[in-house]
């Protein structure tokens, strides 16, 4: 009896064993390039001889803070991140997504559509047709139609609006994301509370401020975390649309960091980029942790 | 009543013109791909021709670049699917010490920002001689997957029943046998879900394979097409092809699975 429920037991135990293998090759492919970018990051390890590094302490990190070029891509950042993440996407996802709520199904489906698409838009084919829409020598597509209505040309990714324009690239790419988690949240808001509201005589820009937006406050907090990590570690459009330029005006981290890694040659100090990223994002994750338990 | 309807002809407006300025920049690679001009700002042509597709189509650089693309993309879903079911389905059906620590430590892996681990893997491969084969890129995209994975997944199969497993145990039927004539035929259209999204995810990847590979000829499309598109002298209509016939699968693909995923993404940390 006693060794019957013992080898139940052991047989019980042994579906744990499942987890080594998975944990084996995220060991050596993901947590290890952890540790290796905080090791690197102490040193001047170089593209030119990778076998040859000496240990600088906190030199990397240092020079970064005291660099007008990396505090300027901080600078960069924030700006990318509040104003496409937050602002754009967040922000006008809730609105579109409340404005989708009280349209006919059919128009719905083919405005959602439209937004997913440019979502689903790999970011290669995404950064050339931006690329080309935003052109001003040729003139590209929205050059073309400024011209229909008597407007000058604008040269969008100068230095002083290339910025700009990765933000709205940003925001075209992202928006469907958010739009999808607001309208999944606001068909989950009881449709009597909304009629009770109107009944009441609230206006739509009181219910909205007053009843969709703190019921939204999960799905808010769930799209803000993610979209912010995406935006934090977005590449791929903002390198192909402009390469990090012109002057370093879209110069964000990720691509900051590419740019030492592999123009400049310093993977040590890549590396130190990598670790304030990499800090950052934990950051941002910990507070969505702790404000989803002061629910 | 009138002001009612007032209000919802200009909801119906502005979501119009939102929708309107989201199709802008296809424009021009639509018209490009169809033109036999050359040109990468916006001229609608005189006449339209299926030149360009024919020449990307019949170019073996190009159907080579589309072929490592399937390989590196299918490797890594492989790959990561396949050591996602198991712990997914042990953090769905068992309770054990650390689970909650486990799981967390899954969740902050998911919104990992790893683009800033290519660095370190690119001197990790170079020491290990993975660097710049296609073996390196498939396991590299396929463990940045994992952890979103496991999540979904483990999500999912909370969703199945555990009912209809314990019924089947008291039948008669073993653990084992369970799994397989109950639990996986119930799990098969999550796992299509899901090798269609990570499929997707990998194909639509460029800088893993653009820091991961040097060689010309391992090079996937994502790739091939940036670097066309940084060319000397570039043909802008077959660019324009190229990227097409890159995009329809990925955009096909994504809006199908799209609607399960932010069910799943949105799921507890509990059960």
């Amino acid at each position: 009896m006693l060794k019957a429920a013992k080898k139940k037991f052991n047989m019980q135990n042994l579906i744990y064993l499942v987890f080594i293998p998975t944990f084996i090759y995220l060991g050596i492919f993901f947590l290890y390039p952890i540790y290796l970018s905080i090791k690197y990051s102490f040193t001047n390890i170089s593209l030119t001889d990778i076998g040859n590094y000496t240990y600088l302490g906190f030199l990397n990190y240092h020079n970064l803070f005291t660099s007008g070029t990396f505090i300027n891509s901080i600078y960069t950042t924030v700006i990318f991140l509040v104003v496409s993440a937050i602002i754009g996407q967040m922000f006008l996802g809730i609105v579109v997504a409340y404005l989708l709520s009280v349209t006919q199904k059919y128009f719905r489906l083919i405005i959602t559509s439209i937004i997913l698409v440019a979502w689903a838009t790999p970011q290669v084919t995404a950064g050339i047709m931006w690329y080309s829409t935003l052109s001003y020598i040729p003139s590209g597509t929205v050059n073309v139609f400024l011209g229909y209505f008597g407007i000058h040309s604008i040269n969008f990714l100068s230095t002083h609006l290339a910025l700009m324009s990765i933000i709205i690239a940003n925001v075209w790419l992202g928006l469907g994301f958010s739009v999808l988690i607001f309208s999944s949240g606001i068909s989950g808001i009881s449709p009597s509370i909304m009629k009770a509201s109107r009944i009441d005589g609230a206006n739509p820009f009181t219910r909205f401020f007053r009843i969709v937006i703190p019921l939204l406050k999960k799905s808010i907090i769930t799209d803000l975390l993610l979209i912010t990590l995406f935006t934090l570690g977005a590449f791929t459009l903002v390198y192909v649309m402009t390469g990090g330029g012109p002057v370093n005006s879209t110069n964000i981290m990720t691509i900051y960091q590419y740019r030492t890694g592999f123009s400049l040659f310093s993977l040590g100090l890549a590396n130190a980029i990598g670790v304030i990223i990499i800090v950052l994002a934990l950051a941002i994750s910990i507070l969505y942790l702790i404000s989803l338990r002061g629910d | 009543m009138i002001k009612i309807k007032l209000r919802f002809i200009v909801v119906y407006l502005i979501l119009t013109l939102l929708a309107l300025a989201f199709l802008i920049p296809f424009i021009w690679l639509v018209v490009e791909s169809f033109s036999p001009l050359n040109n990468i700002g916006f001229t609608i042509p005189s006449t339209f021709t299926l030149a360009p597709f024919e020449h990307v189509l019949t170019n073996s650089t190009f159907i080579r670049s589309i072929y490592m693309g399937l390989i590196q993309s299918l490797g890594a879903t492989f790959l990561s699917i396949i050591f996602a079911v198991g712990p997914a389905y042990v953090f769905s059906r068992k309770s054990f010490k650390f689970k909650t620590t486990l799981l967390l430590g899954v969740l902050l892996l998911t919104g990992f920002p790893v683009f800033s681990l290519l660095v370190p893997t690119f001197i990790f491969f170079i020491d290990t001689g993975l660097y710049n084969t296609v073996i390196g890129v498939i396991l590299f995209l396929g463990v940045l997957n994992l952890p979103i994975d496991i999540w979904i997944m483990k999500n999912s199969f909370d969703q199945i029943p555990k009912s209809i497993e314990r019924a089947s145990i008291v039948d008669g039927a073993g653990t084992l046998k369970s799994l397989i004539y109950i639990f996986i035929p119930l799990s098969l259209p999550i796992m299509a879900v899901l090798i269609i999204l990570n499929f997707v995810i990998n194909w639509g990847n460029f800088y893993v394979p653009f820091i991961l590979l040097s060689s010309s000829h391992l090079l996937p499309i994502s790739v091939r097409i940036y670097s066309f598109f940084g060319a000397f002298s570039v043909r802008y209509n077959e660019l324009a092809a190229l990227s097409i016939i890159y995009t329809i699968p990925a955009v096909v693909l994504y809006i199908f699975a799209q609607k399960y995923m932010i069910k799943a993404l949105s799921g507890g940390i509990k059960g």
